[in-house]
């Protein structure tokens, strides 16, 4: 029997068998999709980055190279798209004034919020930086090789800015009162 | 202050990569540091409620809009060049195939040389005489030798028949022509001679016989044609040309070889 590897379901898909496409993204469509609205801190923010990015995969499965992991590959997209999204959104911020008044305070948004949403809350409050290693990290569960390929940055510089991302994120969370003070 | 050197300590602690020795040196660096066992603390802390966050569930339409949006027909040329591709690889480019065009190859390399040989060969020996050059009578530069030409000149049949030789070649060539129905008969003693083959020039409708001793054509109207013959014995041979008309014998010759 044939496995259905990645590699396997990439060949399939090269050779025009739509069905293994589908299969890809019933792999991977929750993991992307969550990464990518942890990153961007919206639902539909990140459905349509986790749609636009496997449009993407597969216009472009043709170049994937078959020596690194489909996965690494495919996150990397993810992470291009979210931060491509976030800048965009970022500069249309700069330009309305308005942006800023529409936010509650913390106590009155802590207060309607879940844990899990308190953390994205967090998770928006630092650094894209930081927060991409976070996530890929703590939520993903990525090794220290995965990420630096995916950032394409050395392994170290992955270590070290995650060092400085979990103190970062912990004094956020302290402020924030969702880890209690010392 | 918590110098690099234990930071990398503890963050190796929470992502469960340290080892054996290294644990015990945090350890107690920790039980001396009350600052950093707060730090470490929180670090786990948050680790842990991070990996209790829940997955967020997508939206069941992610795929059927992918799906949707994207061109399906994209790889479906590919498929047919692949497999186009692997049709020819299997064709050529497997162990039993590849064995047997290279054996399919060797047969025709050893034909080609083996026709190339064997026309030097007969070309330096001049004993080409009639199939290779598409000819329906001897090939004149093969170095035939007329040993007799026999003109006939009777009522009914009008022609010649020549007698040419080769080493132990020896060719009838018969060009006749008859108003009635003509039989030419050749007698000749099979211990000596040895038939070989036959070439017709002409498209008259002919009837051959042969027997052990005798070959024979009837015909009427004009007949060109090749006997061809091996001579097995060395000297003295002769062959008895007889010709009919109407059943009879109307001219009988030995021809001495």
């Amino acid at each position: 029997m044939i496995e259905n590897t990645d590699t396997n379901l990439i060949q399939e898909c090269l050779i025009g068998n739509t069905k293994a496409f589908e299969a890809l993204i019933d792999k991977y469509q929750k993991k992307i999709f969550n990464i990518v609205y942890r990153m961007t801190g919206n639902y539909d923010d990140a459905e349509d980055i986790t749609q636009s990015v496997f449009i993407k995969v597969y216009e472009k499965l043709n170049s994937f190279n078959p020596k690194f992991k489909f996965f690494s590959w495919l996150y990397r997209i993810a992470l291009n798209e979210s931060l491509n999204l976030m800048n965009q959104k970022k500069r249309l911020a700069e330009l309305d004034a308005d942006f800023l008044t529409i936010e509650k305070t913390p106590e009155e948004k802590y207060d309607e919020l879940e844990l899990s949403e308190r953390i994205q809350d967090a998770l928006m409050n630092i650094e894209l930086n930081h927060r991409i290693l976070i996530v890929l990290k703590h939520f993903e569960g990525f090794s220290y090789q995965e990420m630096a390929f995916m950032l394409d940055i050395s392994e170290k510089k992955a270590k070290s800015r995650l060092f400085s991302a979990r103190q970062v994120l912990k004094d956020v969370l302290i402020t924030k009162g969702i880890v209690g003070h010392d | 202050m918590i110098d690099k050197k234990n930071i990398e300590l503890i963050n190796k602690d929470i992502d469960g990569e340290i080892t054996t020795i290294e644990q015990q040196r945090l350890h107690s660096f920790l039980n001396a540091n009350p600052e950093a066992q707060k730090f470490h603390d929180k670090l786990r802390q948050i680790s842990e409620l991070l990996n209790k966050i829940p997955k967020v569930e997508p939206s069941p339409n992610i795929k059927k809009y992918v799906m949707n949006s994207i061109d399906l027909t994209r790889y479906s040329t590919a498929k047919k060049r692949i497999r186009f591709r692997s049709i020819f690889s299997s064709l050529f480019f497997k162990p039993i195939p590849k064995l047997a065009y290279t054996f399919a190859l060797g047969i025709l390399v050893g034909i080609l040389v083996y026709s190339v040989l064997l026309e030097n060969v007969i070309s330096k020996r001049g004993m080409d005489v009639t199939d290779f050059y598409g000819t329906v009578g001897i090939n004149e530069q093969a170095g035939f030798t007329t040993i007799q030409n026999i003109p006939i000149a009777l009522p009914e049949i009008k022609g010649t028949i020549s007698v040419k030789r080769l080493e132990n070649i020896v060719v009838f060539e018969t060009d006749m022509h008859s108003l009635k129905e003509m039989e030419i008969q050749f007698e000749y003693d099979n211990l000596h001679l040895q038939f070989s083959h036959f070439n017709s020039g002409s498209q008259a409708k002919m009837s051959f016989d042969f027997g052990e001793n005798y070959i024979r054509t009837s015909c009427t109207g004009a007949i060109q044609y090749s006997l061809f013959f091996n001579e097995l014995a060395a000297a003295g041979n002769s062959v008895i040309l007889k010709l009919f008309v109407a059943g009879e014998v109307c001219y009988m010759q030995s021809i001495s070889l």
